[in-house]
């Protein structure tokens, strides 16, 4: 069980390339921290920073309250379950997850004890004698759990464990693993790229870009208060849809013209948001950020009480994607293509032109220069 | 008219069938004529000198049956060849292969001139026998040679009875090494680097990661490597013709250089055959014997 404490932590390599920037965290004992960031963000770095792995150019690692930038990775009482698994070749799955055990020379009964115990938790007790080779790629991914779970260790690192199985086994492992952590109650620190598994699994997602961290915070707090352009664009499925705009002032209320042009699309703030603008924006510009499922078809907005005597729009369906409980489609529009998350029965196919709304209580606004949210940091 | 076509089609097609039987036999000829002349035909020839007595052009003149194996198994010379090749073998084997894994893992990691080291590991497989002996000789010279001035000795090493083979099986061990910095370089590469990955943050130390994942890894590489080097040792000629000639006192008189020595000095070809046979059986019999063992040893 551990706190596990990055202060200003920073990984550069020879040739003055910095792949992880002043990195803070404080993971606290018994979370489920995600790193979540596209390729080459850095996560798998800062990971293996923490397993011991790759050195730590700069900053401070805390385990427990104890300075671990020189430990070995042996002795920082973590265990790592790797992309590809990296299961021993040489050795069956009994001796697989023995193995950090044997080489600390705990006795043989209490070893297979602890072996046989885990194997149970993972339903992998038939497969003990089996070499890695004969598994299939599900099994392979519990054994390598196992073989981390065995030791009790302190916390877990995981980088992207699950990337190398298929979709419906994907989503199986998750949620086991969600289960694991809750019956094992350990501290887990994982790195993906899939958005999916970093929401569902996370107690805490860090979002990472080039390097440095973006937001570091609870699933709904991200997908609702998403910190800067970057982390709404990431978080979500389809992504948020963006739209460059002018605070523009009519009748002493402010106004965001969309696409910087006063003739063009005018949306009409609510009154918090407005407010904001007003006193901090007017005649700047700004990128107002809508996700598909806030914007409706403008008779299913009547239905559900919206005002609909403004924020509406029309645009011609460009595209359009079937998912069985919903569709989503993709519109061109002359201020930005957006998408739109709409019902299963609707019937909009490309070409038509579809009236829609967009619920302005959930626009997200940020400035065009830091690309920051300013609803949450004014 | 349309009959005559349609018997042509026939024709074609037979003409083809039997293209078709000759065509990949065809495809082996050049190298069953190659292997034909220089391998099967003197293996064979071999064998049937081993029954005679020959003349001193190497004729077979007079068929004695096994009498040639009869005389070689009441030989001391004979026992003490086997002898001597057992134990230059095993020299030759432990020390090449422990020169060559080593070398192997430690050029496995990446630093600065790790090419210079690669290559200068790599570098006596490119040496002819002959020229390593040659250069053997000075250096292990008793009055100019460097190791008894570097070492401030007196020793005439090629031709102390005590020193003579170790130098020899040494020399042929360093010889062997290179190829065997390659075999096992190759397996090394071939081991997944993640594994070791896992194994550190297991708490596995570095002689903890040798013994349970790098040598098993290596483990199929290794028994190839093993049996190549056991027939390249029993077949090591070049080095004693250079250095001792099965001197001093026949305690360098490998086996090869004893059927050497019995062809070409005492023209005694049916003798020198009966022992080639007995070679090929020795090292067949280990070969053998290993493949057997490989089912065990071979972890993955």
């Amino acid at each position: 069980m551990a706190n596990i404490e990055l202060c200003n932590v920073s990984k550069i390599y020879e040739n003055h390339n910095c792949v992880v920037k002043d990195f803070n965290l404080s993971i606290k004992d018994k979370e489920f921290v995600i790193f979540v960031g596209p390729s080459g963000c850095g996560k798998s770095t800062t990971l293996r920073m923490i397993a011991g792995l790759e050195e730590i150019s700069d900053g401070e690692l805390w385990i427990d309250g104890k300075l671990c930038n020189y430990t070995e990775p042996g002795d920082r009482g973590l265990s790592m379950v790797f992309q590809n698994y990296a299961l021993y070749p040489n050795m069956n799955v009994f001796d697989n997850m023995a193995f950090s055990l044997k080489i600390r020379n705990i006795p043989k009964n209490e070893i297979k004890q602890k072996v046989e115990q885990v194997a149970k938790i993972l339903e992998i007790e038939q497969l003990l004698k089996r070499r890695p080779k004969e598994l299939s790629g599900g099994q392979r991914q519990r054994v390598a759990i196992g073989s981390a779970i065995v030791r009790n260790p302190k916390a877990f690192l995981m980088d992207e464990p699950l990337s190398n199985l298929d979709a419906k086994l994907r989503a199986q492992m998750r949620i086991e693993l969600a289960k694991i952590h809750k019956e094992l109650g350990t501290t887990i620190i994982y790195v993906t790229h899939d958005q999916t598994e970093a929401m569902t699994l996370g107690t805490r997602i860090v979002v990472m870009k080039k390097g440095e961290i973006q937001q570091a915070d609870t699933p709904t707090n991200l997908y609702q208060c998403p910190a800067n352009v970057f982390v709404a664009g990431f978080i979500g499925s389809p992504a948020m849809n963006f739209f460059p705009a002018y605070v523009g002032q009519l009748a002493g209320k402010a106004f965001l013209h969309l696409d910087n042009n006063v003739n063009g699309t005018v949306l009409t703030p609510v009154k918090k948001i407005e407010r904001i603008l007003k006193n901090a924006y007017l005649g700047k510009k700004v990128i107002v950020g809508i996700r598909p499922e806030d914007i409706y078809e403008y008779e299913d907005a009547k239905e559900r009480g919206f005002d609909v005597s403004m924020n509406v729009i029309e645009a011609v369906v460009d595209a359009r994607e079937m998912l069985g409980s919903e569709v989503i489609l993709h519109f061109e529009f002359p201020e930005g293509n957006f998408a739109a998350r709409v019902g299963a029965e609707n019937q909009n196919y490309p070409g038509d032109a579809v009236k829609l709304y967009f619920d302005v209580e959930k626009l997200h606004i940020f400035d065009k220069e830091t690309e920051k949210n300013i609803l949450f940091i004014l | 008219m349309y009959g005559n076509k349609y018997l042509g089609g026939i024709i074609l097609n037979q003409k083809k069938l039997k293209t078709g039987k000759i065509e990949p036999y065809l495809y082996i000829v050049p190298s069953i004529v190659l292997f034909g002349v220089f391998l099967f035909y003197p293996f064979f020839k071999t064998i049937y000198l081993s029954l005679y007595k020959t003349n001193k052009m190497g004729e077979a003149k007079l068929f004695v049956g096994l009498q040639n194996y009869m005389d070689l198994f009441q030989s001391k010379s004979f026992y003490n060849s086997l002898a001597v090749t057992l134990i230059f073998v095993m020299i030759v084997v432990i020390v090449s292969m422990l020169l060559g894994l080593i070398t192997a893992v430690l050029c496995n990691r990446t630093f600065p001139g790790i090419r210079v080291f690669s290559t200068a590991y790599a570098l006596p497989m490119a040496i002819a026998s002959s020229s390593a002996a040659m250069i053997f000789q000075i250096m292990l010279h008793p009055t100019i040679g460097i190791i008894n001035k570097i070492f401030r000795l007196d020793i005439n090493w090629l031709n102390d009875p005590n020193t003579a083979l170790i130098c020899v099986a040494l020399l042929t061990a360093w010889l062997n090494s290179g190829i065997n910095f390659l075999y096992f370089s190759a397996g090394l590469s071939s081991i997944d680097e993640t594994i070791y990955e896992r194994a550190s943050v297991d708490g596995a130390n570095g002689v903890q990661k040798f013994f349970h994942l790098t040598l098993p890894g290596l483990s199929p590489i290794m028994f190839y490597t093993l049996v190549v080097n056991i027939i390249q040792a029993f077949q090591a000629f070049g080095q004693v013709k250079i250095l001792t000639e099965g001197g001093p006192n026949d305690t360098t008189n490998l086996i090869v250089y004893s059927i050497y020595r019995d062809a070409f000095f005492n023209y005694r070809f049916g003798s020198a055959a009966a022992q080639s046979v007995i070679l090929f059986l020795i090292v067949m019999v280990i070969t053998l014997i290993m493949f057997r063992i490989e089912k065990k040893g071979v972890k993955y």
